[in-house]
């Protein structure tokens, strides 16, 4: 029982996890139907949930870039860098384009 | 620098130059040396990236770019099963609404979290539309 409970995942996380990724998603169908204003702004909730989560950034960066907003997009890159994550494919090339 | 050398430097760039045209899938253009009254008569060669490495291209196969799991939504979704999105989006909504209230937020985020409530109308309404309790 104790170590059931030691395992027991931190529901707050979960919770916020669960929550950035729904956020991630309206954001993808968003930015499918050409909403990309609105995509980037469910982004930047899902960011202020979570600040630090990677696949934010990486769709942050995307959907900036694809709006023409370069800079943004690039700080980005530079945001999901410093998270020690490796940087995907797509991010390199904006990396490249963008800084 | 011999006139051999000069002739490879001009050529590396012009192929970087074609290069980074190439990436951003513009036409590229050949350029000639008319101020000099003669023509470049070497071909250029262009070495064509591979399908992969084109941002442009990856983002139009919209799916591709996103994680397996946001990709499944965005087919649930265009198939017209909102019925799971109404669900979460309204739990989202009330578990976020009193921190969303207490605090002073940035005005994206205020903005984030409007789109998150039209999302929950559209969803809503396509979903009644399907169900066809709209029509009651």
């Amino acid at each position: 029982m104790m170590i059931q409970l030691a395992k027991k995942p931190d529901t707050k996380v979960n919770v916020d996890q669960e929550d950035v990724a729904l956020l991630q998603s309206l954001a993808a169908i968003h930015f499918t139907f050409g909403r990309i204003e609105r995509a980037i702004n469910l982004l930047y909730l899902a960011l202020w949930i979570l600040p630090r989560d990677p696949e934010t950034m990486r769709l942050m960066a995307i959907f900036c870039y694809r709006d023409g907003r370069f800079k943004y997009a690039a700080s980005f890159v530079r945001a999901y860098e410093l998270t020690g994550a490796p940087l995907p494919h797509d991010m390199t090339i904006i990396k490249q384009r963008c800084i | 620098m011999t006139s051999t050398e000069i002739s490879n430097g001009r050529s590396g760039i012009l192929n970087d130059h074609l290069d980074r045209i190439e990436e951003l899938d513009l036409e590229p253009v050949i350029p000639t040396d008319r101020g000099l009254g003669r023509q470049i008569t070497q071909p250029v060669q262009i070495v064509r990236r591979p399908p992969s490495m084109s941002l442009s291209k990856s983002i139009e196969t919209q799916q591709s770019v996103f994680e397996p799991v946001i990709a499944d939504h965005i087919k649930r979704f265009t198939m017209g099963n909102t019925s799971e999105f109404v669900f979460q989006i309204a739990e989202m909504t009330i578990r976020r609404l009193p921190d969303l209230q207490e605090q002073t937020l940035p005005e994206n985020v205020e903005k984030g979290f409007d789109c998150v409530n039209d999302s929950l109308r559209m969803c809503e309404h396509l979903h009644v539309e399907k169900s066809g309790a709209g029509s009651q």
